[in-house]
């Protein structure tokens, strides 16, 4: 075996123990934030290929994954700005969580949350604006820290901590309203 | 700590994040409050249900071998000259360095693949070689494929008829080339696939392919890991055409020019005029071969 063949075996090795052991959750995330299947599959796809273009750029197997969740966020927000019609790229009409602001909700008129049907969660996920979305899904489905994640998203750490706040808040609202819809059409 | 407090900290302890003695002060809160322990309790189902819709998706089986597949096409090859220069540091040097670089990848020395061609190269696998698993519409009318590309991406996709030729549509998906959104559609020809890429035009595409001109077309041909790729572009509407196929380059150019007069055929007015274009990615030998073939054919193509 030639010495450039073993250099790419190694790299290919590297890139493996580095970012593809989180290719599940990169597939996850990528299907959250496109909605898409096909797309999340096309994403997470290029996502791998950019990486391992760039992996002499990761310092450190450390990073490997918020490097990885970085680069997919990347290629995502390029795609959704070219796109004429970007159904992600809601704009924020209402102002970010102040600070102090309290919940509320009245969690007793809320009906239990245990029962709603994941599918449902899924859609009201789907339908939460592109900036409260990509807080919660990382939080959620990526598993990361409000650190990692304001590294992810290039935002401070408190605008991390109010976006969540408000994502939870806005999804709880979402998944309210089926059961509003079947109390008021009893 | 108060049940004042509580709200403000909530998020922040179910996620983990607060100190240890925060965490201790507000399980000890919880544990005496039964009211907003319920608050508590309901904030966590909603945590639990998002982290199982998430978990509960299927991830696709063949995703993990399709990306490792696509590794070894688009794998770069000049990385080392590339940091090779980074190391000099000094902007004055990177750039001069950079332009020198530039130079002789382009003019001594053959560029073995572009970004463009493993692009394509590796979603033809993926895409073609499924035998439309991966369509998200599956259909042989060409009109029919054509207007949900329009409806799907915003601009007009014309595809050819192919009623009295030897491919067959198959289907089609969106996709992406070069980060911006394209169209892609499946076509068969005795049971192999040709993969037909629409898009934006990319930057300096043309670098590393070489040119053929045929029937007054301009097109950019290539191959890459027993893939022919070939490639043209409308410039007035800003768009790139590639087909795709690992059948030989003369039937694939055959198929492209068929693109070709169905883009040449649009109604009256609509009508826009097209520069085609093409070059080897094979090795030396072969680009040689091709040039001598085709020299007849080609006008004002530079030395190298």
């Amino acid at each position: 075996m030639s010495s450039r063949e073993q250099a790419d075996r190694d790299r290919v090795r590297r890139f493996e123990a580095d970012v593809l052991v989180h290719l599940d959750d990169l597939y996850r995330v990528a299907l959250r934030l496109t909605g898409n299947a096909a797309e999340a599959e096309d994403l997470t796809q290029d996502t791998c290929l950019r990486a391992f273009e760039r992996l002499d750029q990761l310092r450190s197997p450390a990073a490997g994954r918020v490097w990885a969740f970085t680069i997919l966020r990347s290629i995502f927000l390029r795609r959704i700005e070219r796109q004429t019609r970007a159904p992600g790229a809601d704009v924020i009409e209402s102002p970010l969580l102040e600070a102090g602001e309290v919940l509320q909700d009245t969690y007793e008129a809320l009906r239990p949350i245990q029962q709603t049907p994941l599918s449902e969660v899924r859609e009201a996920l789907d339908r939460l604006p592109l900036p409260y979305r990509e807080p919660l899904v990382l939080a959620h489905v990526g598993g990361f820290s409000y650190k990692e994640i304001a590294e992810i998203l290039a935002i401070p750490l408190g605008t991390v901590m109010s976006r969540l706040f408000r994502a939870r808040r806005l999804l709880r609202s979402e998944l309210r309203e089926p059961a509003r819809r079947t109390w008021s059409g009893g | 700590m108060t049940c004042k407090e509580i709200p403000s900290v909530i998020d922040a302890y179910l996620d983990g994040e607060l100190s240890v003695s925060a965490t201790l002060e507000a399980h000890e809160h919880f544990a005496a409050c039964q009211n907003c322990r319920r608050i508590v309790e309901s904030e966590a189902a909603l945590h639990g249900l998002l982290v199982q819709a998430a978990r509960a998706e299927p991830v696709p089986p063949r995703l993990r071998s399709d990306v490792l597949c696509n590794l070894h096409i688009g794998q770069p090859r000049f990385h080392p000259a590339r940091r090779l220069v980074a190391r000099f540091g000094l902007v004055s040097s990177f750039v001069g360095l950079a332009v020198l670089a530039w130079l002789a990848t382009e003019r001594l020395v053959p560029r073995p693949m572009t970004p463009l061609a493993a692009e394509l190269a590796s979603k033809h696998l993926l895409y073609g070689e499924g035998r439309g698993g991966a369509l998200e519409l599956v259909t042989s009318e060409s009109a029919e494929m054509g207007a949900w590309f329009q409806g799907r991406l915003g601009f007009p996709v014309r595809l050819p008829s192919v009623a009295r030729r030897p491919e067959r549509l198959v289907g089609g998906r969106i996709s992406s080339v070069a980060d911006a959104p394209a169209a892609y559609a499946l076509y068969e020809r005795s049971g192999r696939p040709i993969s037909l890429f629409v898009t934006r035009r990319v930057p300096f595409a043309q670098r590393g392919w070489s040119e053929r001109h045929v029937d007054g077309a301009e097109f950019y041909v290539g191959s890459l890991s027993g893939v022919v790729l070939v490639w043209w572009e409308e410039k007035q509407a800003d768009r790139l055409y590639a087909a795709v196929s690992g059948d030989d380059e003369e039937a694939l150019v055959d198929f492209a020019r068929l693109c070709v007069r169905a883009e040449q055929s649009r109604p009256a007015g609509a009508a826009l005029p097209v520069r085609f274009a093409a070059r080897s990615l094979a090795a030396p030998a072969l680009r040689r071969r091709r040039r001598h073939r085709s020299v007849a054919s080609r006008r004002g193509s530079a030395p190298r």
